[in-house]
């Protein structure tokens, strides 16, 4: 088994939620087909929704004055800020070696080798919050499988499975443009923002504060495709055009 | 020691069957691996769903999956209490936690004994 990686830029949000869809789906119509690795990045930044979370929450004006986009996840979990971070997401089939079929194995397996790479790149990062995630924004807690460092949250992750096929996706802050989101919510005071905004700051960390700005998609997937690649006993394989996959560009809006 | 009463389908959920009517819900093996469910989108009273199709989803604080009809027909009944209080699920999967009734139209999933469904989760 290979495990295959890419690393395919910046996108819209509809752009990229399109692209991990038909990932989805192609693990979902052929489990025979290998994993995929993708490291990405959006332009315009963008929220992307948890697949269940209303957009009522989000106030238009300001996301229009930020320039940020809006988009639901196929996965589950709360809304990120896709600003200043690497966003991933694998793909593959139910009972890949490695990960299995439950949730907490995927989730477990993938971190490990998350938390490997980012170790290998200077990070000292380690897999386990003691948070229940609750709340609008993703980083407002780190779950069990999650990534943190000195128990704040650097990677948020979330996770949806279909009867053959699973699909992950995880946020990996590089800087502080997370701490945006409480501003881009409607009917909130100054007061309740800026709390908001100094939690988010209390509970997260940022490769940046970490003196590892510098590690780019490319670098970081490379460890992170080898350390994966080994916990499922495949081998890493860099891949240069993901069309072989089969995924498309946006052509619908896919904001609902 | 599960129910015997009804029957399990693979996708872990329960069946129970009066007449053409199918009460059903998720097994504690599933509600156990998923953790703390949060919400519950289910279909609505009126509408036909599909065995072996998507009826819905249910979200936990670490995934998002499908919920698949395990019997053809018409929903009749939502368990209305889910929407505010989806940890039901959690607490009482068995009982209280039922998610819809189907009057079915003959048309099923494989369904196996609790017996059945004890091994086949023992053995995975």
């Amino acid at each position: 088994m290979q495990l295959h990686w890419f690393v395919d830029g910046a996108r819209p949000g509809a752009a990229n939620m399109l692209r991990d869809r038909d990932l989805l789906a192609r693990a979902e119509q052929d489990p025979r087909l290998d994993p995929v690795l993708r490291l990405y990045a959006w332009r315009p930044p963008a929220v992307s929704l948890g697949f269940h979370q209303s957009d009522e929450v989000l106030d238009p004006v300001a996301l229009r004055e930020h320039g940020f986009d809006v988009v639901r996840r196929p996965t589950g979990g709360a809304a990120v800020l896709h600003h200043e971070e690497i966003t991933y997401s694998v793909s593959g089939a139910l009972g890949t070696p490695g990960l299995g079929r439950s949730v907490l194995g995927i989730h477990d397996g993938i971190a490990a080798a998350l938390r490997d790479a980012l170790i290998a790149v200077g990070v000292r990062a380690r897999t386990g919050g003691d948070g229940r995630p609750i709340g609008f924004a993703c980083f407002g807690a780190a779950g069990g499988h999650e990534i943190t460092v000195d128990g704040r949250k650097l990677v948020g992750s979330a996770l949806r499975r279909t009867r053959r096929a699973f699909l992950q996706h995880g946020s990996i802050l590089v800087g502080e443009g997370h701490l945006l989101l409480p501003r881009l919510q409607r009917d909130r005071d100054v007061a309740s923002i800026e709390r908001e905004v100094e939690e988010l700051r209390a509970r997260t960390c940022t490769l940046r504060a970490l003196g590892a700005a510098h590690v780019e998609a490319g670098a970081l997937g490379e460890e992170f495709a080898a350390r994966l690649a080994h916990g499922l006993g495949a081998q890493a394989r860099r891949v240069e055009d993901p069309a072989v996959f089969g995924i498309r560009e946006a052509q619908d809006d896919l904001r609902n | 020691m599960r129910p015997t009463d009804r029957t399990y389908t693979k996708e872990h959920e329960w069946v129970i069957t009066e007449g053409d009517e199918y009460t059903i819900g998720i097994t504690d093996y599933a509600t156990e691996e998923l953790g703390d469910i949060v919400y519950l989108d289910l279909p609505e009273e009126g509408s036909t769903v599909t065995a072996g199709e998507s009826m819905g989803s249910i979200e936990t604080v670490k995934a998002v999956e499908e919920i698949y009809a395990p019997v053809s027909g018409e929903i009749i009944e939502v368990n209305a209490a889910l929407a505010d209080q989806p940890e039901t699920v959690n607490q009482s999967p068995y009982e209280d936690g039922w998610l819809v009734k189907i009057k079915g139209d003959g048309e099923t999933v494989e369904l196996m004994s609790s017996d059945d469904y004890d091994r086949m989760v023992s053995g995975s």
